[in-house]
């Protein structure tokens, strides 16, 4: 399955300004082509729907990684080993050092978001930014990711909602493998055309 | 169990829906085979998908025979027969089935009647998978726990019946554990905890039983009420778990032709949650 990088064409390490230059360059290619007639403005439709859901999923991702790992050479004792933890992927570690800590400032809530936000709580982390952009209104840091986050949110409703298909890369329908069950389904399907049919003439 | 994991009829192949009928027999069969006749009754939905989903990540595939049953004389219906997995998963049916009895009891102080009919069935289900009735145990003492504490954070409360999911996908006779396969049960045993929760949500005020929903939105008393008040962070909730099961999907490994899990994935689960958000304005039915 492609992942969010994959869909936009670009790598894992590349810089936030040139994933969104390639997103604007892509959202502009497909953005016009989906007002062309028939099959290949839907697709360019669908592509376009793919396009601004992977952006939206990077640029959520990014807003945590990008601020903690530049927060980390000034982090206070409290939180370099939260976000430590977090970068290395043991979230429950992250979020025991974080139980322990009494003053619970907007940083901490922020922190907390993160940790919800890496085990897929999304209303959970929605919240905890919430209450950081309420303590700490000024500071850009939580307010992006929340607007990141709420896109994010929004593009997945999207998707579950409005798509039969959802996620880049969703493997098409009747694919070319066997189907299970073999020729008695294959049977029991001419069974049930032969009787609709039968029916049918008889009305 | 709970049976919201279905497929939508309406745009489903005809191959699959009697795919799925040939799956739900042969699992009710299973039941009789692994456990005894009476706990067919418990025949579920949701282990019904498991077993399409298993069946295909394994490679195993099913026969299908016509055959009759105790609820079909006359006409002969096409069963998927009994095979260990589809046995293994009855066992695991009626291990859930019992545990939900349990449930019951201790939310309405009901179900006696059929905790003792299903005892027998359930003792032998537990001697075959032992491991599996000790993690549904665990998980529901800690969801009974959190209930008890009035938990009102719908992510930690249903993180409980996830977590159950995929420990019992982890500790079943499987060849391919892969991790999506794990996360997927994780994300969907979320969402049928969430699902249940919405769906019981007037009938657990009356009772005055625990329902996370109630807590988090205590000015709704009914549906429609909360469909006012919170229509669209509900959306917001589910399509974000929905999602997370069909992005771990998609990374699924099948065997087969998948087109009837698709149609549960991609259709089916997201019809069902907007049928019960929308519940009390919207009037059609599933057929």
């Amino acid at each position: 399955m492609k992942n969010p990088y994959e869909v936009l064409g670009v790598n894992k390490d590349d810089s936030m300004e040139a994933i969104t230059a390639k997103y604007q360059k892509l959202k502009t290619v497909y953005g016009e082509a989906r007002f062309s007639a028939g099959e290949e403005g839907n697709r360019a439709a669908r592509r376009l729907t793919e396009i601004e859901a992977a952006y939206a999923d990077i640029r959520a991702e990014r807003s945590y990684q990008d601020s903690t790992s530049a927060s980390s050479a000034e982090a206070s004792g409290d939180f370099a080993g939260v976000e430590a933890a977090i970068r290395s992927g043991d979230l429950e570690k992250a979020q025991l050092l974080l139980d322990v800590v009494t003053d619970r400032t907007a940083e901490w809530h922020y922190l907390q978001s993160y940790v919800y936000y890496r085990k897929n709580w999304m209303n959970e982390s929605k919240k905890q930014l919430e209450i950081a952009v309420s303590m700490d209104g000024a500071n850009p840091k939580y307010q992006k990711a929340l607007q990141d986050l709420n896109r994010k949110m929004q593009m997945d409703q999207q998707r579950v909602f409005t798509s039969g298909n959802a996620a880049y890369g969703g493997q098409p329908y009747g694919a070319n493998n066997g189907q299970m069950g073999g020729d008695t389904l294959s049977n029991c399907c001419t069974t049930y055309l032969c009787c609709q049919a039968l029916s049918c003439f008889c009305r | 169990m709970f049976g919201y994991v279905k497929p939508y009829e309406y745009h489903c192949f005809v191959k699959d829906i009697v795919l799925y009928k040939s799956l739900y027999c042969g699992l009710c069969k299973s039941i009789g085979k692994g456990c005894n006749q009476i706990a067919r009754f418990s025949v579920s939905y949701d282990v019904t998908f498991l077993s399409a989903l298993l069946h295909n990540t394994e490679g195993l595939d099913v026969k299908v025979e016509k055959q009759h049953c105790c609820t079909h004389w006359f006409t002969k219906r096409p069963v998927a027969l009994p095979d260990e997995l589809s046995v293994t998963l009855a066992q695991l049916n009626v291990l859930l089935a019992y545990r939900k009895l349990l449930d019951d009891k201790l939310d309405e102080n009901k179900g006696g009647f059929k905790r003792s009919v299903f005892r027998k069935a359930y003792k032998k289900a537990k001697k075959s998978l032992p491991e599996v009735d000790s993690v549904i145990k665990e998980e529901y003492a800690r969801l009974i726990t959190m209930e008890g504490e009035k938990e009102t954070s719908v992510d930690k409360v249903a993180d409980a019946f996830g977590v159950m999911m995929r420990r019992i996908v982890s500790v079943l006779p499987l060849k391919n554990k892969s991790d999506s396969l794990l996360d997927f049960a994780y994300f969907i045993g979320k969402w049928i905890y969430l699902i249940d929760a919405l769906d019981d949500f007037e009938k657990d005020g009356k009772k005055n039983v625990y329902n996370v929903f109630r807590l988090s939105y205590p000015n709704a008393r009914t549906h429609q009420e909360l469909q006012m008040h919170a229509g669209e962070e509900l959306k917001t909730i589910f399509s974000t778990t929905v999602f997370a099961a069909q992005t771990a999907y998609n990374d699924l490994k099948f065997y087969f032709n998948h087109d009837l899990l698709d149609n549960i994935v991609f259709r089916g689960i997201p019809r069902e949650t907007e049928r019960i958000i929308l519940k009390g304005e919207n009037n059609e039915k599933s057929l």
